[in-house]
């Protein structure tokens, strides 16, 4: 007899993808390929184009070059919004320019729409989460404030809301830990980590930060001057000679020390299984 | 294939010329957002005059929402003080439930008011309507 063997799928495939503004290319001949479940890190300096990537794989921009298929299939007219209602995209950098008097209430619901505003079927099971989202990350009294009364890592939880609203199957994060404190930062890799025991999950972290890479990330795309410089197993990639050839310069890969702070009062953690 | 896009942006253009900012009453527009190629992706409801994506209520719903805040002096958050900022949330959260109890009673739709009431699937349809008989029947059956 034979044994049926499960293809996982692609859930993100991207072809020589480009994206231009004027003459200036911001992203150039990007290969990628994302399987189901699969956990990567997209790892580059500032203004190397990594949420360009971003905002094209979540459907917000659309390439200028080459080929994006998510789910499947491209993005179309009349896929676009039911498709970013199943991405989960958390950055601070894209939506900071979108977002400035906006209510905080209004932009968590847009998560469930894909939308940047609200939509008409809001249901009371869609405020209640609302609110359980928003008490689970501290911001039960700001939900009716503006987004610019906030400070920088109370938006930055804002997104992260907006980004649950829906039940993501593929979750963008430009840089997360940006702008949260120290508490907020260990509870969301907590998070993190429980939400990546997920095999159905397929989590996209973006990072400039070296200390962000760990071996939870099965695979890097690593992006100098909006074009892959290298893809691969993170271990592989993040070698004193790659490293060295990345930033130009010599370099020495040392071992991070584990000091980081974990909230250990209950009361004050996360319900994980909001988000789960 | 676009017509389920075309349906959104079709609604959003309906809402801007019938509805009015919930915050300041004030006339909504249309705004791209991004140069995105699909219209369902990129455009939103805008408020000028509060310079943020607003969807919109109903111009009566507002004027009863705002006489309400002005005439029984209501601030929903006192905790932020009684100003022009508190006065024009308590009027965005009571033309909120405004909106949920005409929605529910079936009197407002998405289209705009409804009468007669579409009462399909809606709590008003839950409610049960006693007939004098009924009455008689239930003073009979409470009677000791």
């Amino acid at each position: 007899m034979m044994q049926e063997v499960y293809e996982v799928p692609y859930v993100i495939e991207a072809q020589n993808l480009g994206y231009q503004v004027g003459q200036q290319k911001l992203l150039n001949g990007i290969n990628l390929r994302v399987k189901k479940g699969e956990h990567w890190l997209i790892y580059g300096m500032n203004g190397c184009g990594k949420t360009t990537l971003l905002s094209i794989l979540a459907g917000f921009r659309q390439q200028t070059q080459g080929e994006l298929k998510v789910f499947g299939d491209e993005f179309t007219a009349d896929n676009v919004l039911e498709k970013r209602q199943k991405i989960g995209w958390i950055s601070s950098s894209f939506f900071d320019t979108k977002y400035r008097h906006e209510r905080v209430r209004d932009i968590v619901l847009s998560g469930k729409f894909g939308t940047y505003g609200i939509d008409w079927d809001i249901s009371s099971k869609d405020e209640n989460r609302v609110k359980d989202l928003l008490t689970a990350l501290g911001l039960e009294d700001k939900q009716h404030l503006s987004y610019d009364r906030l400070s920088k890592g109370q938006r930055q939880n804002v997104l992260i809301a907006r980004a649950f609203m829906g039940q993501p199957e593929i979750l963008l994060l430009d840089e997360p830990y940006s702008g949260l404190d120290v508490l907020a930062k260990a509870r969301f890799m907590e998070l993190l980590e429980k939400l990546m025991q997920n095999k159905d999950l397929t989590v996209l972290f973006v990072s400039h930060e070296i200390n962000d890479v760990s071996k939870a990330f099965d695979n890097t795309l690593m992006l100098r001057n909006g074009r892959c410089f290298a893809q691969g197993k993170t271990e592989d990639l993040f070698q004193t000679a790659n490293l060295s050839a990345f930033f130009q310069q010599s370099v020495e890969v040392g071992t991070k020390e584990e000091t980081l702070i974990k909230p250990t009062d209950e009361r004050k953690q996360l319900k994980m299984d909001l988000f789960l | 294939m676009q017509e389920k896009a075309e349906k959104r942006v079709e609604m959003l253009k309906k809402r801007v010329k019938r509805c009015v900012c919930k915050s300041c009453g004030g006339k909504l527009s249309l705004r791209q957002l991004d140069y995105n190629e699909f219209e369902d992706a990129r455009i939103e409801i805008f408020c000028d005059n509060c310079d943020r994506l607003e969807f919109g209520i109903e111009p009566e719903i507002y004027t009863s929402a705002q006489y309400y805040v002005d005439e029984f002096r209501v601030n929903m958050y006192p905790d932020m003080g009684n100003n022009q900022l508190t006065r024009r949330m308590s009027i965005a959260s009571i033309s909120d439930i405004m909106s949920w109890a005409l929605q529910n009673m079936g009197y407002l739709t998405k289209e705009g008011f409804s009468v007669p009431p579409d009462m399909e699937g809606k709590i008003l349809r839950e409610c049960i309507v006693l007939d004098d008989q009924m009455v008689d029947e239930l003073e009979q059956e409470l009677s000791p």
